[in-house]
């Protein structure tokens, strides 16, 4: 029987590092591998052939390893310099084939600090030396991307482990941390399995590593704000452009807006008088009278002179603003340039 | 005597059983009966139907221990009144012979099986409109006495032979002259030999194309050569091993498409054939039939025989389909073509599609839409042709160009399903062209004017001379906006009469849910604009299962929808829900609304249906704030008592950017931008650059979709978790470099307030309780005003200051404002509206309403200021008081325009459009000949034609007038100066002493149907090819080494010429020259058909960049290379 690891290179995400952290290694694999590259990548028992494109979306060329020692195992393994003591291990990788046991280890030397293993069918667990603990919302499937990362704080003495988006954590070691940190990744699998496919693999060292699901960023932006519009006159009440479906209009050089949008924006309840054509805007305050086609308007019952009379336009009752917002101890301005009608409490 | 007696009760209760001879717990149930394939025939007409087809079809589940059924339709819901039926029906569909009169039915069905009678099936009423298409179904015995005893019989009949084969001297001239070409080219070949390895389909379709294409062209002009190349083929086919390589077994597809091409041969070359090939014939495709319809190896599940169990396997309805009309073709010589069609014709003929039904829609997608709707054509020829059934009288049919014109665009369009595009392309407007010819659609053909697209240049497209359509018509008096209610999918334009420039919303809540090719979509919306897409349907087919379509396109997080617990609550993959479906739709000039609700497709664990589940409901309503502005509600509501957090899902195949405040994202395109917000509840924001869910796990597209284009999304999850909340998320479309839109949204307690930039205000409720809104009190779900147009969602009451404006028993939608009333409900109800004094109502279509009958879905009056009515499930606009509808014509008037400088006018049609602004519709004439658009304003002309692009004449060009002063000026291109080419047979030699080369397959952009074609001995390995037709064009941009005059010089091969020349227009930097080349009267199936040419004058090149622009004018080429030879 022949099995078969791929290497595969897929760009990495956009990480966003701590800053405390600093990387101790990284591949991904983007380019022809051999087991005499000296990159630090041991395989076992094969023999490396590349050139294979992969169905991966980035058209990368990969290793392909022949099992012709007949091995049991399908494996490949990340040796690098040892890292300090707290360290986070990642890796991506898929495996193709019948499903079988695949164990992700990490360690130094000849000892394994973690061993997470995936069973065949797909429950992904972990033996932190005392217990055996479950990933109980994780199911690992043939040809899927699997990514595990190890989070190992030398302060606690314990380590968080990720398998996809499911965090383990204050796992103890199956081995001894003791501060020597780890100089390899292994991952192995059972029969059945022809390949492994890995992405990339990542050990990062430092304080402030945790094993969360890095956030990929986007480009962030304003949201949009109230802006001045060129074909209409505008209203600007403190700070705010207000939006009319009956547009303001000039009249002898003075702005009239609907009354009912006028007085809401003013915090005036409303009232109107079919018969008699009149708005009233009333609040604890103060109580605004207004009648179509009149000169004279009530504020707080007593009789102003209007310099601009209301008028119904379009159906809709159209009152001067800055009367209405002055009456109301308002201060109001106009922009010439940006036609807009500015009112300020 | 007594013996007697009871013998005869007893005969008697054997042939007429009574209900009374069972009890209620012996009596046969339906729900006793055996669901095979996870789903099956669905209950048509289904509850509350407004039938659009006079008799509907009727569909059941099939009972598997059934011997028979019976159907009834009767005027009342107690099944007392029985106004119609068929007794003893062997299948569970069947259609009538005859129409029913028009009114309210329900309808029922037993089935009889060895206990005895079942139980009457539930009454589901429908109601049938006096306008309904009226279709009958035939007896399909007699249907089949029809079919000609002779041969050819498909495409013609030998009485009609003469009149077939002058279609080529007229309509169908192009058709041939390129039909020639093409079998020459197959006659030049090998000839084809059985495969060696099965399941090739390039084979099958090779064979399937060259036998149908030879037997037509045969037919066309009687060529005794190609007959008998057509017949040694068919011959050659039948001689395979039917357990050798072309075996049902390797590939069912492969399989029927050399049974279609040896079918349509046969009758095509009949008269070639001898007694005995004619019976080695009938033997071989007798075998190969009956193991199609009942295989016993290879795709045995999705099978013909297995369609009246299940209706959706796909492969085996799509078989029935495809073989009928060899089948036809073959019927009275093969005897097992007679028990096919007794089967399946009226099957089909019922069943199809059964992604679609009376609304023309296609649920599977757009992707394959395409394939479907090019099946259907054939048999809509076919049986149209032979008089066996009439299927142009269906409903889908009649409906089917509201597919097309609502849901496809140029560059983007509604993509919801599989390998959708969503794009007009060429199987889409060949289908415009059978609608238009064959059921006399006038929208689908000014779709391909209106656009300048042609038919799929295929075998399939013989019959499209054979008669003349009705003219084409802009859909200026459709709505803008328009729901397909059997498919649940829901199209909102800015404008439907200009693609290149609208704003769109495409929305899906559907009964098919995330079925066959269909996705996690359902309450998801696209946004386009500009003609480019913003908010996307994403994810790739890059097979049927891979891990990317099963773990990324079909699932909901490619989709604009919801999901919740941080993504893990999904819609599930592969399910229907009859309880999914457009809820509310509403179009009018200031506001639209469509709705959606799930059902329970998000209830599923391990792939098994949990009740209650744990989302009990999910409605999604948008209110569309004309032009470019909308409102999303999200109503959800859990069922399993535990709160969750929801996310709102946008994607985009363009440029992503969040907001800073994280709740909310624009989308910005090359033209447009997509500013979408969640307003409330409190939200926060992640995001995706790799094809993944929320957990951030990548499925990457495999196979010819590796390094695809990889698209970005955003998820806004609720800060807390609920059992139930309505959010509200605002979005806008602007113009790229315009400032965003902006809404103000205000927190008022009960309520939210929205402000728009037009004035508009919304009203939108927190909860399902009483909101006091500024003047209104109300349990509406949101209240819109915008001046006097007043726009409700689902109440049952509003009052505002005190006087009631809406009183209904159930929930119901409607807008009012500018002279119409549009109301939508998911459930019958009653209700009054307030509304102005109303004497006189007419529909869409602009019948009149009569108060007081239920004809067309709502019985209205006007009484005491209000409009009152009763109302079935549904949706309904009416223009009150004798308002004008969109696109009747009001008056005339002249339109100025120039051609090389002269004035003219032509005559034009005024009419309001949808805003109450009065446009025109004008033909404006000149010459036929090439003109370049020098300028255009306030008008707009067909072919999308655009100011500085040349568009061809053939004497009358349809123009559409929105300014009050068009301008519209044109010169004319052709009758410059003239480069006539003298022939060179040593291309090599001309090539040799080229300044510019360039291969004419490499061109920059083509316009219409040029193409390039692959040929091995042509240089660069391909020509210029099928670029014979007036308003096809190709671009080519050329770098030349310095200013000067230069020769152009071309290699090509030539034929169908006119005068021993062939004529094409070609502009030089928008110069134009007419270019005349010496025909080579050869098929260029050869090297040596070609030849090289270089032209007596010069034209002219700058240093640097030069556009070349070639257009046809006469004769059919094939261009290898062309270049320029500097003076």
């Amino acid at each position: 029987m022949k099995r078969n690891v791929l290497v595969v290179a897929v760009l990495l995400l956009t990480l966003a590092y701590n800053s405390y952290a600093s990387i101790v290694s990284y591949e991904d694999f983007e380019r022809p591998l051999s087991s005499e590259t000296g990159m630090g990548m041991k395989l076992w028992g094969a023999s490396a052939e590349s050139g294979e494109i992969t169905d991966s979306g980035k058209q990368v060329t990969v290793l392909t390893v022949k099992d012709e020692a007949e091995a049991e195992r399908t494996a490949v393994q990340f040796n690098f310099n040892k890292t300090k003591s707290s360290f986070a291990a990642e890796v991506k990788f898929k495996i193709r084939g019948t499903m079988n046991n695949v164990y992700v280890s990490a360690g130094q030397g000849n000892s394994t600090l973690s061993r997470l293993q995936i069973s065949k069918d797909g429950r992904v667990s972990i033996n932190d030396g005392a217990k055996t603990r479950l990933f109980d919302n994780t199911v690992i499937t043939s040809g899927n991307w699997i990514t595990v990362r190890i989070c190992y704080n030398h302060v606690t003495g314990k380590a968080d482990v990720r398998c996809n988006s499911e965090i383990l954590r204050g796992l103890g070691s199956c081995g001894d941390y003791s501060g020597e940190g780890i100089d390899y990744i292994l991952i192995q699998s059972g029969y059945g399995i022809n390949d492994i496919l890995v992405d990339y693999y990542l050990v990062e060292e430092g304080s402030g590593l945790n094993a969360e699901v890095r956030p990929i960023e986007p480009d962030y932006i304003d949201e949009p704000v109230s802006h001045a519009r060129t074909d209409v006159i505008n209203i600007k009440y403190n700070g705010k452009y207000k939006f009319f479906d009956y547009a303001p209009v000039m009249r002898n050089e003075r702005v009239l807006i609907p009354f009912r949008r006028a007085f809401e924006m003013l915090g005036l309840e409303i009232y109107y008088n079919e018969s008699e054509r009149t708005a009233i805007g009333k609040n604890s305050g103060y109580e605004v009278k207004i009648a179509d086609k009149s000169n004279v308007a009530y504020v707080n019952g007593a009789e102003k002179k209007l310099d601009v009379v209301p008028e119904i336009i379009d159906d809709s009752f159209y009152v001067p603003v800055r009367f209405v917002a002055e009456a109301m101890n308002k201060k109001v301005d106009w922009d010439v340039d940006e036609r807009t009608v500015i009112i300020e409490d | 005597m007594i013996k007697r007696i009871i013998s005869l009760v007893m005969v008697l209760c054997i042939v007429f059983p009574l209900g009374i001879a069972f009890s209620e717990e012996t009596q046969p149930k339906w729900e006793d009966r055996e669901i095979k394939y996870d789903v099956e025939w669905p209950w048509k007409p289904p509850a509350d139907y407004i039938s659009e087809q006079n008799a509907p079809d009727f569909t059941w589940p099939k009972v598997g221990h059934a011997i028979s059924y019976d159907l009834i339709i009767c005027s009342d819901n107690r099944l007392e009144n029985i106004k119609y039926e068929k007794r003893d029906l062997k299948n569970n569909y069947y259609n009538f012979p005859y129409t029913f009169e028009p009114g309210t039915y329900w309808w029922s069905v037993r089935y009889r099986c060895k206990d005895g009678y079942s139980e009457w099936s539930p009454a589901l009423r429908f109601l049938l409109r006096p306008d309904a298409y009226r279709f009958v179904l035939p007896d399909i015995s007699e249907a089949l006495k029809l079919i000609p005893e002779g041969h050819p019989r498909l495409v013609t009949t030998g009485e009609e032979l003469e009149e077939f084969r002058k279609l080529k001297d007229s309509t169908g001239y192009s058709y041939y002259e390129n039909l020639k070409n093409t079998v020459a080219g197959y006659m030049a070949e090998p000839m084809m030999t059985e495969p060696e390895v099965g399941g090739d389909r390039n084979h099958s379709l090779a064979v399937l194309n060259r036998l149908n294409n030879s037997g037509i062209l045969y037919m066309l002009d009687g060529d005794p050569t190609v007959g008998q190349w057509c017949a040694k083929l068919l011959m050659e086919v039948v001689s395979w091993d039917i357990n050798g390589t072309t075996r049902y077994e390797l590939n069912d597809q492969c399989h029927y498409e050399y049974m279609q091409g040896m079918g349509y041969a046969y009758d095509y070359v009949y008269d070639l054939l001898t007694p005995a090939q004619r019976k080695q014939f009938c033997e071989v495709f007798e075998k190969r039939l009956i193991i199609h319809e009942h295989p016993t190896s290879g795709l045995v599940g999705d099978s013909i025989y297995r369609v009246p169990e299940n209706p959706f396997q796909s492969h085996g309805l799509t078989a029935i389909g495809t073989l009928l009309p060899a089948v036809i073709a073959t019927y009275g010589d093969v005897p097992f073509s007679k028990t096919f069609l007794e089967r399946y014709l009226a099957l089909w003929s019922i069943a199809d599609p059964i992604w679609g039904w009376e609304d023309g829609g296609w649920a599977n997608g757009t992707g394959y839409g395409r394939y479907g709707v090019i099946r259907s054509d054939l048999l809509l020829y076919s049986f149209k042709k032979l008089g066996i059934i009439d299927l142009s009288n269906k409903a889908y049919f009649n409906n089917l160009y509201k597919y097309m014109l609502y849901f496809l665009g140029i560059n983007s369009g509604a993509n919801f399903g599989d390998e959708a595009s969503g794009i007009l392309e060429n199987n889409f407007a060949t289908h415009n062209y059978v609608l238009n010819k064959f059921v006399g659609n006038l929208y689908s053909l000014w779709m391909n004017e209106r656009y300048g697209k042609k038919p799929n240049p295929s075998f399939s497209l013989y019959f499209l001379s054979e008669n003349e359509g009705a003219k084409a018509k802009a859909p200026v008096d459709l709505p803008r906006s328009a729901v397909l209610k059997d498919i649940g999918w829901a199209a909102l334009h800015s404008e439907l009469t200009d693609m290149s420039n609208r704003v769109s919303l495409y929305f899906k809540a559907s009964r098919y849910g995330s079925y066959n090719h269909s996705h996690g979509d359902n309450n998801g919306f696209i946004i386009t604009a500009f003609d480019e897409t913003l908010a996307a349907d994403t994810g790739y087919y890059d097979a049927y299962g891979s891990n990317h379509h099963t773990n990324y396109t079909e699932t909901s997080h490619a989709h604009n929808t919801i999901t919740f617990d941080g993504g893990k609550g999904t819609q599930e993959s592969h399910r229907m829900d009859e309880n999914a479906g457009i809820a509310n739709f509403i179009t009018h000039p200031d506001f639209d609304l469509v709705g959606g609700t799930t059902g329970d497709i998000y209830n599923y664990v391990d792939g098994k249906l949990q009740k209650p589940g744990s989302l009990k409901s999910f409605e999604r309503n948008i209110i569309y704030v004309r032009p470019d502005m909308y409102l999303v509600l999200d109503d959800l509501k859990k069922a399993d008592g535990k709160a969750s957090t929801f996310e709102f899902w946008l994607n985009s195949d363009k440029k992503l950017e969040m907001y800073k405040s994280k709740n909310g994202a624009r989308i910005t395109g090359e033209k447009a931008a997509l500013d979408v917000q969640v307003k409330y509840p409190e939200v926060t924001g992640s995001y995706s650059d790799i094809f993944s869910g929320a957990d951030l796990v990548e499925y990457t597209p495999g196979g010819s979709y590796a390094g695809q284009k990889v698209t970005e999304r955003a998820w806004f999850s609720t800060k807390d978790a609920y059992e139930e909340i309505r959010l509200m998320t605002v979005m806008s479309v602007s113009q790229k470099d315009d400032e965003p839109r902006y809404t103000d949204a205000t927190d008022r307690g009960d309520y939210v307030e929205f402000a728009f930039e037009d004035g508009t205000v919304i009203y939108a409720n927190k909860t399902h309780g009483e909101m006091k809104c500024r003047e209104f009190v109300t349990d509406a779900a949101a209240i819109a005003v915008k001046k006097k147009t007043l726009m409700v969602v689902d109440a049952t009451y509003v009052r505002r200051n005190g006087e009631t404006l809406l009183e209904s028993d159930k929930d119901i939608s409607f807008v009012y404002g500018k002279g119409e009333l549009s109301f939508s409900a998911d459930n019958d109800a009653s209700f009054k509206i307030k509304t102005d004094e109303i004497k006189s109502v007419l529909n869409e279509k602009g019948t009149v309403i009569t108060p007081g009958k239920m004809e067309y879905g709502y019985n209205w009056c006007y009484k005491d200021g209000y409009f009152t009515a009763e109302m079935y499930k549904g949706f309904f606009t009416l223009y009150l008081n004798g308002k004008k509808l969109p696109g009747v014509p009001v008056s005339s008037r002249k339109i100025a325009y120039e051609v090389d400088s002269q004035k003219y006018e032509a005559d034009a049609n005024t009419y309001y459009n949808h805003d109450g602004e009065l446009v025109s519709n004008a033909e404006v004439t000149a010459s036929p000949n090439y003109y370049f658009i020098e300028e255009m304003n306030g008008i707009s002309l067909e072919k999308n034609v655009i100011a500085g692009k040349p568009i061809s004449v053939n004497g009358i060009i349809s123009a559409s007038v929105t300014g009050e002063k068009p301008v519209l000026k044109m010169r004319s291109m052709s009758g410059g100066k003239k480069l006539n080419g003298l022939k060179n047979n040593n291309t090599d030699e001309v090539r040799a002493k080229l300044d510019i080369f360039r291969e004419a397959e490499l061109f920059d952009a083509e316009y219409g149907s040029a193409a390039y074609r692959a040929v091995a001995f042509l240089s660069g390995g391909a020509a210029l090819s099928n670029h014979d037709t007036m308003d096809d064009s190709v671009l080519w941009k050329i770098d030349a080494p310095e200013d000067g005059e230069y020769y152009l010089a071309v290699k090509y091969a030539s034929w169908s010429s006119e005068n021993g020349k062939v004529r094409r227009l070609i502009s030089v930097n928008d110069v134009a020259y007419d270019l005349i080349l010496p025909s080579t009267e050869t098929y260029a199936q050869a090297e040596a058909d070609f030849t090289a040419a270089v032209t007596n004058e010069t034209v002219s090149l700058k240093k640097g960049e030069n556009t070349i622009i070639l257009m046809p004018e006469v004769g059919m080429m094939r261009t290898d290379w062309l270049g320029f030879i500097k003076k």
